[in-house]
This record gives structure tokens, sequence and C-alpha cells, in this order.
């Protein structure tokens, strides 16, 4: 029996660094069939290489705004600039909260925001993380510091693209690496926004009635994300970017979730949640969205003016 | 609780732990152990149907003593039947319930009685056609005194529920698997060894192969109508080795499993690609399943010692029901049906046991009749699985007219790392073709390390690790 654990400790302790290496060495050659689980990425889809890089280089805003794509590519700094507030999207694609958890407290003092806009899509919390989990390490500057969220997601996957961006951060691949400004539709703007200015094609986007399921992880996440702002003493608004009317009433459990984040606002853990889907703004499907549930630069014009008026009270405090 | 999950990797190491170090001194504390972590691996999928085993088990242990102690004939096929009809009583209604309903339904509407069939949302337990055959061989067997009646229900309800081979088998028998829970077991270093080298050769097969073959297997099945002669042939081709992969790598993962808590587990599959007939491919592809309706059907219908009508419907039988076994739809009938259809030439021609050695025994490549021989029995077996894997025989029979046609177009996207790690596979499954994965024991330390360092390291970087459940869990 114990000549038995031995050796397979003994594999095991041989085994981890070739794994390893191999990997890291699969991540800096060329061989991209050999990657279908490094799904390393830098300068992905969302420009979160950019927005970081800006992040680390500002200080002292008056708002923060976290979330998913509806945070980064609906809310626009240019307008809250105009009524004279300084605002940092630290947005990302399909950030989930563990996502949002790790940022804020990476983040915040730097920022030193007044106040913090919480984007709280629902899908987001029935997310595993993955997608996120990818964009950050491939984009991050430093992913040692990701470890506890790799063990948190704990699928082979995340922790190859892991190890890839150690590897990465190792060689110093991201001081050469510099991220276009514009790819395809998207530009992105200073102050971590990225616009688009695409209309919604005619292909009607097919959508199912769904119910989202919690991830109780995700739910961990939140809720440590708000203890931390709270007790840093930042005012936290929750917001539900608008999506179309259609897609937001294919998702039978909206009012559940109302009730969810309203219960913060009861508990003053949060100054206030607002759902944009329920507030009758003046918006259309086909002139001010790109898909079923992201506005594009027109839409996103109309919902910041609203959005602006509720935040402004709570800046001005 | 998946084999490829991460719940599977904490459950194994823990329980293997606890097995050797702490409930290893009695006999009756390792056989209470392992009936709570297999009642935990099974409740862990959904642990309203534990209640469904247990009283499976209830009811055969009890049929069993009576069977042993009753005088007369009468009363021992009493019991026996008892046993019998719970079990497919069971199986019946959680499997074939609606099947049965929709058919009739079906039945009466062509004769223009139009009807509505009366179906319930049934979930179907995971394991329950393996479970219930299992526990049946252990009645059938007292009845035919083949073996004493168990008297330890603890022995006996670990038995039923032994999580390595409880959801998707090897379908064990009595004889061979319960007289293991009758001694305690001592840790073996070549057995635990084994163990390991079966668990990652099964790995692989799952992760990499199947799971790999799925993503393009998937894509050709839901667009057949639109895909190319060449896309179906390369669609049928993968789905034989996913099904194969997916499937005998669960088998050996719970042998393998199984030997590391002491027992050994019938083999499942013996590289039945490589076999140069259809009666070769049948003795070496989930071989506990056919022995099984060998032993207890095919044998008690009088086989093939009986006049040739009556062999051509045994056989007929016996592919059929083999069929019907895995799921309740006219495909897995038609499929079923089909094999007879295959090997029923070699029977009539006597045949069928011909091949009964491995292909180029002693040799390293096989010569051109054999290959010849072996490239015609796969491409009927790929045939035959175009109904295993389509939704319906409409769908099937439509798959295999566009297989014709001329159009060679290739436009779906093959996962890189099966051009990669399909023709390792087959080399190495040719290397293993009679001894296994532990043909590796006889080369040198330094190449058996390479390839098994080789081989887990294609399961890190080349696998699939979305949760990707075995196929035969759905049967």
């Amino acid at each position: 029996m114990y000549k038995f654990l031995i050796k397979l400790l003994i594999l095991l302790f041989f085994f981890v660094p070739i794994y390893i290496i191999f990997i890291g060495s699969v991540h800096l050659s060329s061989l991209d069939s050999l990657k279908a689980n490094i799904k390393f990425k830098k300068g992905g889809n969302g420009h979160l290489f950019t927005r970081l890089k800006e992040a680390d280089t500002i200080k002292n805003i008056d708002i923060l705004v976290l979330g998913s794509s509806h945070a980064y590519r609906g809310i626009d700094p240019r307008v809250f600039e105009r009524a004279g507030y300084k605002l940092f999207n630290l947005g990302s694609s399909s950030q989930s909260h563990i996502q949002t958890e790790f940022l804020v407290k990476e983040y915040l003092e730097r920022l030193n925001p007044k106040i913090v806009l919480y984007e709280v899509y629902p899908n987001v919390f029935q997310n595993d993380g993955f997608e996120s989990f990818i964009d950050l390490a491939s984009n991050y500057r430093n992913p040692l510091g990701l470890w506890r969220m790799a063990l948190k997601i704990n699928s082979i996957p995340v922790y190859n693209t892991w190890i890839a961006s150690l590897f990465d951060y190792a060689f110093n691949n991201s001081i050469n690496f510099n991220e276009a400004i514009i790819k395809k539709d998207d530009i992105y703007i200073s102050g971590g926004y990225v616009e688009k200015k695409k209309q919604m094609n005619n292909s009607i986007e097919e959508l199912n009635s769904r119910k989202t399921e919690i991830n109780n992880l995700q739910i961990e996440s939140f809720e440590s994300t708000i203890e931390f702002l709270n007790k840093k003493r930042i005012p936290t608004l929750l917001i539900q970017a608008p999506i179309t009317s259609e897609n937001y009433e294919h998702l039978h459990n909206r009012r559940e979730f109302d009730n969810f984040f309203e219960n913060y606002v009861k508990g003053d853990k949060v100054e206030n949640y607002i759902n944009y889907n329920n507030q009758k703004l003046p918006l259309d499907n086909s002139l001010h969205f790109y898909d079923s549930h992201h506005l594009n630069q027109d839409g996103v014009e109309v919902f910041n003016e609203f959005l602006l008026k509720s935040v402004k009270g709570y800046v001005n405090e | 609780m998946l084999f490829n999950s991460f719940e599977f990797a904490l459950f194994l190491p823990l329980s293997f732990l606890l097995y050797w170090f702490v409930f290893k001194k009695h006999l009756k504390a390792q056989n209470f152990f392992l009936l709570a972590i297999s009642y935990l691996f099974y409740g862990w999928w959904d642990w309203r149907f534990l209640s469904l085993i247990a009283f499976s088990s209830l009811v055969d242990f009890i049929a069993g003593q009576q069977i042993e102690k009753s005088n007369t004939k009468a009363r021992k096929k009493l019991f026996l039947w008892i046993s019998i009809c719970t079990n497919l009583g069971f199986l019946g209604f959680f499997k074939y319930f609606n099947f049965f309903t929709e058919s009739f339904a079906d039945m009466l509407n062509m004769v223009g009685m139009q009807t509505n069939p009366w179906s319930l949302n049934v979930i179907l337990p995971v394991g329950i056609s393996f479970y219930t055959f299992q526990t049946m061989s252990y009645t059938i067997d007292v009845y035919r005194e083949q073996m004493k009646a168990e008297k330890d229900p603890i022995a006996f309800f670990a038995y039923v529920s032994f999580f390595p081979q409880l959801v998707a088998g090897p379908i064990e028998r009595a004889v061979n698997l319960l007289p293991q829970f009758k001694i305690k077991r001592e840790f073996s270093y070549e057995q635990g060894a084994d163990g390991m080298r079966l668990i990652l050769w099964g790995l692989f097969k799952k992760v990499v192969i199947a799971d790999n073959c799925a993503i393009f297997v998937n894509e050709v099945f839901a667009n057949y109508q639109t895909a190319s002669g060449l896309e179906l042939i390369l669609g049928a081709v993968f789905f034989a080795f996913q099904i194969y992969g997916d499937f005998s790598g669960y088998s050996d993962i719970a042998i393998g499993t199984a030997k590391l808590f002491g027992f050994d587990l019938m083999t499942n599959f013996r590289t039945p690609y490589f076999s140069r007939d259809m009666a070769e491919f049948w003795r070496r592809w989930h071989i506990s399943l056919s022995t099984w309706f060998r032993d207890y059907v095919y044998i008690p219908l009088g086989g093939s010692r009986v006049g040739k009508g009556r062999a051509v419907f045994n056989t007929f039988v016996i592919f059929v029901v083999s069929g019907f076994w895995h799921g309740a739809n006219w495909t897995f009938i038609v499929w079923g049906a089909l094999n007879a259809v295959y090997f029923l030439p070699l029977l009539l021609m006597g045949k069928n046991r011909k091949n009964t050695d491995t292909v180029a025994e002693n040799r390293v490549l096989p010569n051109l009749r054999e290959l010849w021989q072996m490239g015609s029995t796969f491409g009927l077996t790929c045939l035959a699985w175009v109904f295993f894997r389509s939704e319906s025989v409409g769908d099937a029979w439509s798959y295999i007219l566009q297989l014709f046609t001329l159009n060679h177009d290739f436009n779906v996207d093959l996962p890189y790392s099966i051009y990669l790690t399909l023709p390792i596979f087959i080399f190495l499954e040719w290397c293993f073709r009679e001894k296994g994965i532990f043909r590796l024991k006889t080369i040198n330390r330094i190449n058996r390390y390479t390839i098994y360092f080789s081989i887990a390291l294609c399961i890190f970087l080349l696998g699939r690790f979305n949760n990707q459940e075995f196929i035969y869990f759905q049967f």
C-alpha cells in the first residue's frame, strides 16, 4: 500500500512540473493545434487589455462602473464628462461577480470613486465565470493573483490558461503588445468604454424563454463585493441596463431578481436599485440596439441621459 | 457523479484512503463502507432513485433466500418470477412506458382510429438497465443452483450498488462478483497499478477521443440533410470511435476503479474494431451484455443447437432484444435487427466461430486479407451505427441514402485534436489488441512512463472538460 502511494506521489511530483512546462511551451509556441484547452487570448473581444492599462494610469474618479458588456458597452464616460463627472468603466466581457470581486479589490483604492455603478444582468448569475476568467487572465498585468479565482472556477482549461498567462507574464509578452483601438465595429474610448454604432441587422435573433438558475459562487462573490464596498463606505447603485423588451420578457424570473436586488436596498447595503427595463425609456429595438441585449451608440446616448439624472444626486452628496 | 468530473477526482482518492486505512480490518466494515459510498455516488445524481435500487436489492435478496429454502419447483419459480417481474417492471415503467403507449397510439392512428397517447413525464433513473440485469442474474443463478443464496444483506446490497459499475456496467454476474464481497480484500500493488493504468487509458478514450469526435458527429447528424456524402461517411466513422471511446472508456475506468478497491470485474471490450467478421465483433463488443443475453436468453431458447429455422429465430430475438435494451426507440430495434442480418449468414454457414483468436497474432501487421476483413466489418458496423445514433428510423434511412451522393464537399470544422489523436489512438489500440493496456508492462520503464505521461498530457491539453455525460448513461 505504502509503496503504491509513494510511487503515485513520485509520479505526481514529476508530472506536475512537466505539465506546467509543457503547457507554457505550447502556449509560447505556434502549435495552435495543441491549444484546445489553452484559451489565452491577449486583446480579445472587449478591449480589456487597453482598459486595464488605462486603469493603471488614472486616479480619483467620480464614478466607477462594474459589470458585464452591458456596462462597458452601455455607459459612455463622454456623456458623464459633459456633465462634469469623471467616470471609468471597469466592465469586461461576461464579467461575472467572481471577476467583479477581484477587480474591485484590485482597483478601488487607486480609482477612489465617489460612487460605484454596479451593473447586474441576471444572466451573469448563472455564469460559471469561465469566459470572463479567460479574458482577465489574458489581459491583466499580473496573473499570479488570479490563482484563487482559478480554484473557484475549477476547470482544466481555466488552469491551463492561467499557467499560460504566467508564462506570458514571465516572458514579458505584454510589454510589446499594442491592442488596436478599432476592431471591426468596436472603437475603444478613453474611460473604459467601447463604442459601437452598428444597428440591429434584419436577421431576427431566436430568443428562448429562460429561467436564470443562480450559481451560488456568483452570489457569494456578489455579496462579498457589496460588503467590501460598504466597508470602504462607497455608495453603490445597482442597475440593470436596458435590453430589448422581447429579450427581457423571455426571462421568466425577472421579478424574483428585482426582489432580490431590492432587498439589498431595504437592508441598507446599497443606495438604490434601478432596473431600466422597467423605466419605459424611449428606446426602439431597430434604432437603439445592435443585438437583443446590447445598446448601440444612439441607444447609449438615450440611456445615459436617464442614468445621469439618477446618478447626479448620489455623486453630489 | 461523472467519472470525468472534479467531484469524482476528489471522491475516488478520499474513498480509497478511507477504505484501506480506516475500514480495512474487517470484511463487514469494508462492505458497509462500499455500500455507503456507492449510495453516495448514485445519490449525487438523484437521491430519490436510491429507493429504487434499495427496493430492487431487497426484493432480490429475499427472493434468493426463498428460492433456496423452497422445497417445490413451483415455489422456487414463484419467487424467481417475483424477482424478474419486479426488475423488469421497474425497467418497463421507467424506460419503456412511453414507447409502448406512443407506438400503440401510432398503430391505431395508422388504421384510422385517432387517439392521443397517454404519456408520462418519467425521468429515466441512471443505470437502471445495468443494475436490474445484474441483480436478475443473481436470482436466476440461485434458481439454477449455480450459486448459494446470499445471507449477508450488506454484502448483497453492496454487490448490487457497487459504484464503479453501477451506472454503465460491466454488467457483472453474481457468480463472479458476489463471492468477492465475501472475502476480505487485501491491497495488492499489482492490482492497484493495473487499476491506475486502466483509469488513465479510459479517461483518454473518453475525454480526448469520444468527446472530440462528438463535436463533429453532433454537427453532422444535426444537419445531415445538407451534409455531403464525405461528411456523412466521416460522421458515421467518427461516431463509431465516439461510442467506442465513450463506452469502453467508461468500462476501463470502472474496471480500474474496482481494482483499486480490490475487485476484479470482467473485461467489457477487446478491441472490437479489429474484428474480422461480425461474429468476432460481437464477442468483443459490450461482452458483459452479450454474454448476459447468451446465458439468460439465447441458451434457454435453445441457442444454435436446434433446427436452422429456430436458430435463426433465436438469433433474431437476441439481437432485437439487445437493441431494445439500449433504448425505447425503433432505431435501436432496427440496429439490433441489422446486426442479426449481418450475423446470420455466418451462423448458417457454420462460420460464426471461425475467428476466435486475435488478429495478426504474434505479428506486427495484418496481412491484406485480414485488412480487408477488418475494413469490411468496420464498414458494416458503421452503417448500423447510423441507426443507433439517429433520432428516428426515417432520419437514419435518409442519412444512408444521402451518404451515397456524389457530393464530396467538406465544410465542417474538425477539431485539430482529432487529426492528432485518432491515428495515435488507433496505433495504440492495435498494439494493445492482445493484452490491452497491460501490454505496456512488458516494455522498458522509460518508454512506459513516457507513454503514461504523454497520455496524461494529452488528456489535459486536448481533452474536453464540459462534463460531457457518458452515452451509455441514457441506457
